[in-house]
C-alpha cells in the first residue's frame, strides 16, 4: 500500500510517555477499561483472551540479583503513520487512517472477523472479541454513553479516545473557534496517569507540549525499524530501556519481558 | 423406481454436494451466528454532569470527579418510599442517574488529577454483584455449612441488635462486647468509637497497620501520637526502609505525583533499601539489597559513620535528649564492618550512602514495610526515626513532620452511667501493651480473646479480619465461637458470612462523610464524599445506623448521641473549623468566609480544606525509658533445617489489600500472569534457588510454613533474593465474588504474628517456609 494521502491538516495527534517517570501501577489501564466500555472476564489471568488496549508490558534488564531492574512499557495502539499494518491488510475497510487527524480509526459495525489485521499489527496492539461481551446485573449502568461496547466476532484496538476529540471539537465549534488549545483533547489515560508521564496532544502544533517533548534527546519509538512511523514516543535515559524498543529477534541481549 | 444401496448412496452424496453448491448452508452457519449472538448492550444516552468528590478506597483521600449521565434503564428502583426521604434529605436530583467514569480532581491538593487504578476502577464497587442489598438474618447456626440468609428488614434488624445489646447491657456485661473497625479515622469511626463507650465496651479495635508502633514509637521519643507524615515534596534525598513508596504506601497517587516532579526535576534521590527489586526498588536511583528484616540494622549503621564522622546537625541534636547513650550504641554494636554482616550491604556502600544521606539537605529517612499493613518491632522504628534526628530533620522542611488534626468542633462530654463506668473499667480484651503500656490497638490478640469466651457479642464495621487478620482462619473459627456477630458492610466479604446478621451499609459513593488528611502528606486536609446516587436504596449511612441505635438505647447512650442523623453531627462539627480561622477551602482562605455555611457549601461543592504544613525545629529522645534501639532478630528471621527459606509477603498496587474493599473486576486484567494463573498463585523465586529445588517457571509447589501450607506455583524472577520467597497479599477470597474467590491463596493464613516484647505489638512480614515440589 503506498503512503496516505498528504491532506493539509493542522493536527496530527500523538502520544509520549516517559517511562522513566511510569510506576507500571495500571491506572492508564484501568481508566482506558471504564471510558472505553470494556468487559471483565471471570479470569482475566489468561493474557491471550483478556483485552486491554492500553497494556502495560513489564520488562527487566534481566541482569543477576542485586542488578535487576524493572521498567514498563505502556503500550496503546501507535497509531502508525507510514504503511500502517491493519490498514493495509483489512479487505472491507473497517479500519482506516485519518489523514485530517492521523488518528486509526476501526469501525466495528464494517469489521467480518478475520483478523488479518491482528495479525498484521508488529505491537499486539489488537485484539479479537472471541465472545459476547457480558455485563454482570447491574454493571451495564457504568457504560459510557459515547462509546459503543464491540460485539462477539469483530477485531478492536485503541481509538486515542476519538470521541473525546469529537467533543472538544463539538465544544470549540459552540465557542467559535477552529482550533483545539492544547490540553483540551487528552485520552482517558493521560487524564489519569498518577506520575503524569502520559502526554498527549497535537504534534504539528509547535506550542504543544508534545511537540517539544518528541524532541528530547530520550525519545524513542517501539520498532522503529519497521518503517511505521509510531506516533507513540518513548522517553527514557536509561539505554536498556531504549535498546528494547527495538527489539529483533537474532539480537543477543539479557533485558526482555518479565 | 427401486432404490438400491448404491442408489441411495449416489443419492446422498448427490444431494450433499449438490447443496453445498447452494448458498444454504452458508447462510445457516452466517445466520446462526448472529441468532446466537447477544449483541453488545447499547448504552442509554443522556445529558453528562459532572461531580466532585472524595475516594476513600484506601488511606489516601483523593479528591475525584465523577462523570454522570442520565439513567433511563431502571426507574422503578427509585419508586420505593425510603427513596423518596433519600431524595428529600440529600437534595439528591430529581432525575436518577447514572455513574459513568471515575476520574481524579485536578483542584485537590492530593492528587491534583492524577488517580490509581482502584480508584478509576470504584464504580465496579457501587455497582458490583456482590454488594448486600438488604438486611440479612442468618437461618442456619454459625460453623455449620455455608450460610443461609433472609431478608430482613431494617426494623427488624435494628431490634434484634438493639435487644442483643441491651440484653447484655443489662446483665452487667457491657464489657463484653468488642467492635472492630479497619481505622479511627474520620467522624464515623469516632462515632462509632462514642457509641461503645458510652454503652460501657472499652473494646473498640482497630485493624493492625504500621500507624500502630509508631504511635508508640513516637509517643516515647517525641511525646506526640503523630501521625507521622513525610515532606517527600521537598526532600532531596529520601533513604525510604522498605516502604512501597510507589506501589501504593501513604497516599498512593500524592507520591507518585512527587515521584513524577522529582523525574523532572532531576535534583531528588531516592534510595530505596529491600530485599527484593520491588518496582520502587527499580524506579529509585539506588537500591540497597539489605537482608529481610536487616533494614533497622543498616540505619544504625549509617547513623554510626554520620556520628563518628560528626556529620550530624549540631543544632538539632542539642534540641536532642539521650544523644551521649545512642552514640555509645552505635560505637560498640553497630560499626559498619558489622553491619555489613548483619546486612549484606558492603561498608563501603554504607559509608558511602550515609554520607551523601549527610550532607545533603534536606534529607528524610522513611521508616515502612510494602504499603503499611505489616509492621515491625519498636527498635527497628527507633532505629530509623532516628537518622532523621542526626541530621535534623524533624520538623522541618523536607523531612519528617507530625499531621495536624482537623479543628472539627469538639465532641461534647460523653454521658456515662454506672454500667458503662463498669464496663470501661475493665482491661481491654486485646490487652494494653507489652512492658510499655499503650492503648494502641492489638488486633492480633483478639483470637485467643474470642476463644475464651470472653466476648459476647461482635461488631465488624467496614473491617475483613476474617481474611486479613494474621493466621486468618484461627481467627474464623474463633469468631464461630461469639454467641452475636453482626457485620455492617456494603458488599458480601468472608467476616460478613461469619455474621448473624449484616446490615448493608452505603459505599463511599452513596454517603456523605468526611475523608480526613491523607496518609503521610504533611498537611491536615479534609473533603467531603458525597452521596452521588444510590444504587442500594436500602443501604444505610453507618453513622445514622448507630444514631438510631442509640436513640433506641436511651440513657447515657442516647444522651451521649444526640444528633438527629450524621449530617446535622458532621455540619456542626464542620463548624469547629470556622471557628478556628485555619486553612483553606479551594482558594479561598476560611479567616475570609463570612460563616460556617459558606465553608458547608464548599466542602459540599467537593472543594477541599487544607492547611499550609507547619514546619518548626523539633528533637527527640534517642533512649526513650533508657531503651536505646536494640535489635533482636525476629524468631521466624532464624534459619532452620527444617524450614530453610524466609516467606516474605509483598503487596501489588492492583490487589486490594488495605481497606473493607477488594479488588475490583477491571484491576483482575492488571494483575500479571506471572503473579495468578488461572486459579493459582505464583510466588517469586530467584532462579538459582528454584534450580537448585529442581524447579522451573509455573512448576506446582507446595510452601510449607511452621502455621500451615499453601499450594502455589513458581515464578522465577531475577529480582528475589536466593532463599528468599516472595508472596503476594490479598488473594485467596472466598467471598462469592465470581472475579475474586478461589483465586490464589491468602497468605495471611501462615504469616506468623511475633509479638514484641516491648510493646505487645504484633511483628508480621513473613515467616519460616520450605519449598517443595509437587
Amino acid at each position: 500500500m503506498s503512503e496516505h494521502q498528504e491532506v493539509a491538516s493542522k493536527e496530527k495527534y500523538g502520544m509520549v510517555i516517559d517511562l522513566d517517570k511510569c510506576t507500571g501501577c495500571g491506572a492508564c489501564t484501568v481508566a482506558c477499561l471504564s471510558e472505553n466500555n470494556h468487559y471483565v472476564r471471570e479470569d482475566e489471568s489468561d493474557k491471550l483472551h483478556s483485552v486491554t488496549w492500553m497494556k502495560v508490558y513489564k520488562v527487566t534488564n534481566g541482569e543477576p540479583f542485586p542488578n535487576t531492574k524493572v521498567a514498563f512499557i505502556p503500550r496503546p495502539c501507535m497509531h502508525c503513520d507510514h504503511h500502517t499494518p491493519c490498514v493495509s491488510v483489512c479487505p472491507v475497510m473497517a479500519t482506516d487512517y485519518n489523514p485530517l487527524t492521523g488518528i486509526v480509526s476501526q469501525i466495528y459495525t464494517r469489521c467480518i472477523g478475520c483478523r488479518y489485521c491482528v495479525g498484521a499489527c508488529p505491537y499486539h496492539a489488537r485484539y479479537f472479541n472471541w465472545w459476547d461481551p457480558v455485563w454482570p446485573e447491574g454493571m451495564h449502568k457504568l457504560l459510557n454513553p459515547d462509546m459503543s461496547p464491540r460485539m462477539r466476532g469483530v477485531a478492536e484496538k485503541c481509538s486515542f479516545c476519538n470521541h473525546r476529540l469529537q467533543k472538544a471539537k463539538d465544544k470549540a465549534y459552540v465557542e467559535g473557534r477552529k482550533e483545539l488549545k492544547d490540553g483540551e483533547y487528552v485520552t482517558a489515560c493521560a487524564e489519569a496517569c498518577p506520575t503524569r508521564a502520559i502526554t498527549f496532544g497535537n504534534m504539528k502544533d509547535p506550542e504543544s507540549a508534545i511537540a517539544k517533548l518528541i524532541k528530547s534527546p530520550g525519545a524513542f519509538r517501539l520498532l522503529e525499524k519497521l518503517g511505521t512511523q509510531p506516533k507513540v514516543y518513548y522517553l527514557s535515559n536509561e539505554s536498556w530501556i531504549r535498546e528494547l524498543g527495538d527489539n529483533a529477534l537474532g539480537r543477543k541481549k539479557r533485558g526482555g519481558l518479565a | 423406481m427401486k432404490l438400491d444401496r448404491r442408489g441411495f448412496l449416489k443419492f446422498a452424496v448427490g444431494g450433499a454436494i449438490g447443496t453445498l453448491a447452494t448458498p444454504i448452508p452458508w447462510d445457516l452457519i452466517d445466520e446462526s451466528a448472529k441468532f446466537t449472538d447477544l449483541w453488545a448492550p447499547e448504552p442509554a444516552k443522556g445529558p453528562s454532569s459532572f461531580v466532585h468528590s472524595t475516594c476513600r478506597l484506601c488511606p489516601g483521600g483523593c479528591g475525584i470527579t465523577l462523570r454522570l449521565v442520565e439513567d433511563k434503564s431502571g426507574r422503578d428502583e427509585w419508586r420505593g418510599w425510603h427513596h423518596k426521604e433519600f431524595i428529600q434529605r440529600r437534595r439528591l436530583p430529581a432525575v436518577p442517574l447514572r455513574a459513568v467514569k471515575i476520574a481524579g480532581n485536578p483542584d485537590h491538593p492530593v492528587n491534583r488529577g492524577g488517580i490509581c487504578p482502584l480508584g478509576a476502577a470504584g464504580l465496579q464497587l457501587l455497582y458490583g454483584t456482590n454488594r448486600v442489598t438488604t438486611p440479612l438474618k442468618r437461618t442456619n447456626p454459625r460453623g455449620e455449612g455455608e450460610a443461609a440468609w433472609e431478608k430482613i428488614t431494617w426494623d427488624e434488624a435494628l431490634n434484634i441488635v438493639n435487644g442483643k445489646l441491651r440484653e447484655i447491657r443489662e446483665a452487667g456485661n457491657p464489657h463484653t462486647v468488642a467492635c472492630i473497625l479497619d481505622n479511627k479515622k474520620g467522624l464515623t469511626a469516632e462515632l462509632i468509637d462514642r457509641f461503645f463507650r458510652a454503652y460501657g465496651s472499652p473494646n473498640v479495635i482497630t485493624m493492625p497497620s504500621q500507624e500502630d508502633v509508631e504511635t508508640v514509637g513516637l509517643s516515647l521519643m517525641q511525646g506526640t501520637g503523630g501521625p507521622l507524615a513525610y515532606d517527600l515534596e521537598n526532600s532531596k534525598y529520601v533513604l525510604s526502609f522498605g516502604a512501597a513508596l510507589l506501589e501504593g504506601w501513604g497516599a498512593p497517587v500524592h507520591n507518585m505525583m512527587v515521584f513524577g516532579k522529582w523525574q523532572e526535576a532531576n535534583e531528588h534521590t531516592l534510595v530505596q533499601i529491600e530485599p527484593n527489586c520491588s518496582i520502587t526498588a527499580s524506579k529509585a536511583d539506588k537500591w540497597l539489597a539489605v537482608k529481610p528484616g536487616a533494614e533497622a540494622a543498616l540505619a544504625l549503621g549509617m547513623a554510626n559513620v554520620i556520628v563518628t564522622e560528626g556529620l550530624y546537625d549540631r543544632s538539632g541534636i542539642a534540641r536532642c535528649q539521650g544523644f551521649e547513650g545512642f552514640k555509645a550504641l552505635l560505637e560498640s554494636e553497630y560499626n559498619p564492618r558489622k553491619v555489613s554482616e548483619i546486612t549484606g550491604i558492603p561498608a563501603a556502600v554504607i559509608a558511602t550512602t550515609a554520607r551523601a544521606f549527610a550532607v545533603t539537605k534536606p534529607a528524610v529517612a522513611v521508616y515502612g514495610r510494602g504499603q503499611g499493613v505489616m509492621s515491625g518491632n519498636l527498635a527497628e522504628f527507633m532505629s530509623i526515626y532516628s537518622l532523621n534526628a542526626l541530621v535534623g530533620s524533624i520538623g522541618a522542611r523536607g523531612g519528617v513532620v507530625m499531621q495536624r488534626e482537623v479543628p472539627f468542633k469538639a465532641w461534647p462530654a460523653l454521658a456515662t452511667d454506672a454500667v458503662a463506668l463498669q464496663g470501661l473499667s475493665q482491661p481491654r480484651i486485646d490487652g494494653e501493651g507489652g512492658e510499655i503500656k499503650h492503648g494502641v490497638s492489638m488486633a492480633h490478640n483478639l483470637t485467643a480473646a474470642l476463644k475464651s469466651g470472653a466476648v459476647n457479642a461482635l461488631v465488624v464495621h467496614e473491617a475483613n479480619p476474617c481474611y486479613a487478620l494474621p493466621r486468618a482462619r484461627k481467627f474464623e473459627e474463633a469468631v464461630a465461637k461469639v454467641p452475636f456477630v453482626l457485620a455492617l458492610t456494603s458488599c458480601m466479604n468472608e467476616t460478613a458470612r461469619s455474621a448473624d446478621i449484616v446490615l448493608p451499609v452505603a459505599s463511599y459513593l452513596e454517603r456523605l462523610e468526611d475523608v480526613t488528611s491523607a496518609a503521610r502528606v504533611p498537611y491536615a486536609s479534609m473533603s467531603l464524599t458525597r452521596p452521588v446516587l444510590a444504587n442500594v436504596p436500602e443501604a444505610r449511612h453507618p453513622g445514622d445506623v448507630f444514631l438510631t441505635l442509640a436513640r433506641a438505647m436511651g440513657g447515657s447512650v442516647g444522651s451521649s448521641l444526640p444528633w438527629d442523623n450524621f449530617e446535622a453531627l458532621l455540619k456542626e462539627k464542620v463548624g469547629g473549623i470556622f471557628a478556628s480561622r485555619r486553612g483553606r477551602i479551594g482558594d479561598q482562605e476560611v479567616a475570609m468566609l463570612g460563616s460556617s455555611d459558606e465553608l458547608w457549601e464548599g466542602l459540599n461543592a467537593g472543594k477541599c480544606w487544607y492547611e499550609e504544613p507547619i514546619f518548626g525545629g523539633g528533637g527527640l529522645t534517642f533512649n526513650p525509658q533508657g531503651r536505646t534501639p536494640r535489635l533482636e532478630p525476629v524468631s521466624w528471621m532464624k534459619a532452620s533445617r527444617e524450614y530453610p527459606m524466609l516467606l516474605v509477603a509483598y503487596e501489588n498496587i492492583n490487589i486490594a489489600n488495605r481497606r473493607a474493599v477488594d479488588t475490583l473486576p477491571y484491576l483482575t486484567k492488571n494483575i500479571d500472569n506471572t503473579v495468578l494463573q488461572k486459579h493459582d498463585l505464583l510466588v517469586r523465586v530467584n532462579p538459582e534457588t528454584a534450580g537448585r529445588l529442581r524447579l522451573v517457571e509455573g512448576d506446582a509447589a507446595t510452601v510449607q510454613c511452621p502455621s500451615g501450607r499453601l499450594s502455589v506455583r513458581v515464578h522465577m524472577d531475577v529480582g528475589m533474593m536466593p532463599d528468599v520467597i516472595g508472596i503476594p497479599l490479598g488473594l485467596g477470597h472466598s467471598n462469592d465474588d465470581p472475579f475474586l474467590t478461589g483465586k490464589g491463596v491468602n497468605a495471611y493464613e501462615v504469616l506468623e504474628p511475633e509479638l514484641d516484647p516491648v510493646t505487645g505489638l504484633a511483628v508480621w512480614w513473613g515467616t519460616r517456609a520450605k519449598l517443595i515440589k509437587v
